[in-house]
């Protein structure tokens, strides 16, 4: 039996180039080669309460456990919608990574 | 890429029905496959329309992926071009297609339909018009969840976070009735009187308002404010759209009493408030960081509703019986209206 895929349709194109941690100027590279920036791991919020204590409570025990920090905490405008691309390309830029909280 | 799949024949309809859990397919009620020759016969003089990618995937349907989630639902090729609205419908900026796919809320994409189109496909506007019985209400309301589904990947505890869900995501579609004593929502909103419109809202399912003891327009308002003041709706605090569908009794109440759409809105504004004393202190300080605040009066402060008159839509549908239906939204929405092609 041949059918048309109801999942089918074109793909959306590969992300836009951003501007990574990685990609931090030559300048501004530790000696292991990392930025200071990219050592940071990023807590991102949904902006619920909820998300933020999880966040917060992450960050300090990816520090004191782990010594992973400094620790950012950034947050959706809403709760209603998806991050914006603006955002996400900030903290790509200033992040090497980043835990996604959606605590209700 | 071709878009055609080769599966094994199947003679059976329970064995069709599990090839499609195997692939993660389809709301769990039976579907019809979409073989080549159907899909080919559903996009015979199928409008040509431009798509956009639907998240939370992000992949942009064809008309032939459309068309083949139209034939699964059972829709018939008229169907199509109602679909089509729907589809171009939600994918307005200011509905919010991701936010309200990717929700804990229960909402669903509500379909009212209104003008010609309504009665050239059978759409019920009339008795148990959001209720079960009529193909046409339950397979374009289908067609669309299935679209957004398979091709947006809104999988339910997946990309579909919805805590509860609500018997609406298997399909939610009415039509707008003509027995109202006032130009329809659609004409309303600048759409021609013969024109085919569609207007799709992120709602929740309706929540009835009961009204058989009073007698005049007033005493009935005072119903449905009452009914629309809730402290757990999304409206309270995200604010946005809600659809108020009036049973035809009480708007011939309504209207006898010089009432208007106007009119009625204005007076709801007023009176559909929550009282302080209703909301919880952590949900008044939850509240605070979205910007709303209760106001009136230090003995009378209250939440309005939503933050703009022009948010409480109103229309009328039904059939015999003092009945209507508050549909509270999502609140990060909004009521989009497009022609049908």
């Amino acid at each position: 039996m041949r059918i048309v895929d109801p999942t089918s349709g074109t793909a959306p194109e590969d992300t836009a180039a951003v501007t990574t941690a990685a990609d931090a100027p030559a300048g501004t590279r530790r000696g292991d080669g990392s930025s200071a920036a990219s050592r940071a791991v990023c807590g991102l919020s949904n902006s619920k309460p909820g998300a933020h204590d999880i966040l917060d409570a992450i960050g300090r025990r990816l520090a004191d456990d782990h010594g992973l920090g400094p620790n950012g905490l950034e947050a959706k405008p809403s709760a209603a919608v998806g991050a914006d691309p603006e955002l996400l390309d900030h903290l790509a830029a200033q992040y090497r990574l980043a835990v996604v909280a959606i605590g209700d | 890429m071709s878009d055609v799949l080769d599966l094994p024949d199947v003679d059976d309809a329970w064995d069709w029905m599990a090839a499609c859990e195997e692939r993660g397919w389809g709301d769990g009620l039976p579907m019809v496959p979409p073989t080549e020759e159907r899909v080919a016969a559903m996009l015979a003089g199928a409008p040509r329309v431009d798509l956009g990618p639907l998240p939370p995937r992000g992949v942009t349907p064809t008309l032939r992926s459309v068309a083949a989630n139209a034939v699964m639902a059972g829709c018939r090729p008229a169907d199509l071009p109602v679909l089509l609205a729907a589809l171009a419908a939600v994918q307005d900026e200011a509905y919010n297609l991701h936010g309200t796919l990717a929700t804990t809320h229960p909402c669903a994409p509500m379909v009212l339909v209104s003008g010609p189109v309504r009665d050239a496909l059978g759409i019920n506007a009339g008795g148990n018009c959001l209720g079960q019985g009529t193909r046409a209400n339950a397979v374009i309301g289908r067609a669309l969840s299935l679209v957004l589904l398979h091709v947006g990947g809104a999988r339910p505890g997946v990309l579909d976070r919805s805590t509860q869900g609500s018997p609406a995501k298997y399909t939610y579609c009415c039509g707008e009735s003509d027995d109202s004593p006032w130009p329809s929502l659609a004409v309303r909103r600048g759409f021609g009187a013969d024109e085919g419109v569609v207007s799709v809202m992120a709602a929740e399912p309706p929540h009835n308002v009961n009204d058989h003891g009073s007698t005049t327009g007033a005493e009935i308002l005072l119903t449905v404010a009452g009914t629309m003041a809730q402290p757990g709706s999304n409206n309270v605090y995200v604010r946005g759209p809600h659809l108020l569908l009036l049973g035809p009794e009480h708007a011939a109440t309504l209207h006898r009493d010089g009432w208007t759409p106007e009119t009625i809105r204005a007076h709801l504004w007023e009176h559909a408030r929550i009282p302080v004393e209703h909301v919880s202190p952590g949900n008044r300080r939850q509240f605070v960081e979205w910007g709303v605040e209760p106001d009136g009066p230090p003995h009378d402060r209250a939440y309005t509703v939503s933050d703009d008159p022009a948010n409480l839509h109103i229309a009328v549908a039904g059939g015999a019986g003092k009945h209507s239906a508050w549909i509270p939204s999502f609140g990060g929405t909004a009521l989009v209206s497009r022609r049908v092609p």
